[in-house]
């Protein structure tokens, strides 16, 4: 029996989009300023924590000559982390899970008991970007097809 | 494989992307408008690829299809790559714009390559035996464009870690390096079922995606 063309490669299509979305790309780094102490979590776009991976804080408010001056965490089982006792000032979270993603956070710790919660923007993708994504696909490829087309015809 | 944004210097990322508008300029140069509907249905198989992935161990590795891109399309792997990565970026929050010329450098180049190399031998063997190739045939070459390309992307990435902070980046070629052998033989195992398939169930839509030349 023969399958017809357009069948095949749909059918390719179908396969991928069946195929379950275990893991995902992209971290999401969220934290919240809790006094003198900065906790928060790591985790991928499918919420899969981040363990055992290095968080550096720096201060951001203090010149060049105190860019060097910060503190080293690492994420739990969970992908939480915690700093304490820190002085009061502006602080950059930053994060490299050693796999090219990385993602960073500006915090500002004040001397009151308020709270501020922050995240980077990767947020987790969900099925309509997906379909979002195929829909952009099909209208680049028609706008090609209609360049294209009247490229020819005033050939 | 996806490169994060920071990661690569502004020399590189520059470079990078002035290699990849060439490739892009190259690959529309073969891109005729009856290969649209092809290369659209293998953007999508690749920006939906992107997103299955498989676990191992306490981590996963996810489908790059590259391989199989780099066989079907030969140069046209660039567009059609550029198109799916952007939309990943875009949408899926995988890799960032300013490195989007080093990934789609990373991962189209050695496709592209493997495309030119290997696209003769199918079709003189498609010449020969005009109802198609032999599944194994198809299967093994399927899956060594897959291992040479994804090979080639691991090369490719260390390079330019190398170029952007050389030992600063030693660990993180590593790891990529590691992490990305098991997506190899997947990949490599999945390009080599869907050649086969293909060859066998749609030969005149793989022989018509041969003809196109390689070489512009």
């Amino acid at each position: 029996m023969r399958i017809s063309q357009s069948g095949v490669l749909c059918s390719l299509i179908l396969a991928g989009l069946m195929g379950g979305q275990a893991h995902a790309h992209g971290l999401r780094l969220s934290a919240e300023t809790e006094g003198d102490r900065i906790v928060g979590e790591a985790r991928y776009i499918d919420q899969t924590p981040l363990v055992g991976v290095s968080v550096q804080l720096h201060r951001t408010d203090q010149g060049e000559s105190d860019a060097e001056i910060g503190w080293q965490s690492a994420t739990d089982a969970q992908g939480a982390f915690r700093f304490q006792n820190l002085p009061p000032g502006h602080y950059q979270l930053r994060l490299n899970d050693g796999l090219g993603h990385q993602a960073k956070v500006q915090l500002e710790l004040t001397p009151s008991a308020s709270t501020s919660r922050v995240w980077s923007s990767a947020a987790p993708w969900q099925l309509r970007d997906l379909v979002a994504g195929l829909g952009y696909i099909v209208g680049i490829f028609g706008l090609l097809s209609v360049w294209m087309s009247r490229r020819r015809s005033r050939v | 494989m996806h490169l994060s944004e920071g990661v690569l210097e502004w020399p590189v990322l520059a470079s990078a992307a002035a290699l990849s508008t060439f490739g892009v300029g190259l690959g529309m140069r073969t891109l005729s408008q009856d290969r649209l509907p092809t290369a659209a249905v293998l953007t999508a198989v690749f920006f939906v690829g992107g997103t299955v992935h498989i676990p191992i161990g306490i981590g996963s590795v996810h489908l790059v299809l590259t391989g199989l891109l780099g066989v079907l399309l030969g140069w046209a792997i660039f567009p059609v790559l550029l198109i799916g990565l952007f939309l990943q970026v875009l949408l899926l929050s995988f890799g960032g714009f300013a490195v989007l010329g080093a990934n789609l450098l990373v991962l189209a180049l050695p496709a592209a390559l493997v495309g030119a190399l290997l696209r003769p031998v199918l079709r003189s063997m498609m010449t020969v035996n005009r109802t198609s190739v032999s599944l194994r045939t198809a299967m093994g070459l399927g899956g060594v464009s897959a291992a040479l390309s994804i090979g080639g992307s691991i090369l490719l990435v260390a390079l330019l870690l190398w170029w952007s902070g050389g030992e600063q980046w030693l660990s993180l070629m590593y790891v990529l390096s590691v992490a990305h052998l098991p997506a190899l033989l997947i990949d490599a195992a999945v390009t080599a079922l869907t050649i086969g398939t293909l060859f066998r169930a749609a030969p005149d839509l793989c022989q018509r995606l041969l003809e196109t030349p390689e070489h512009v």
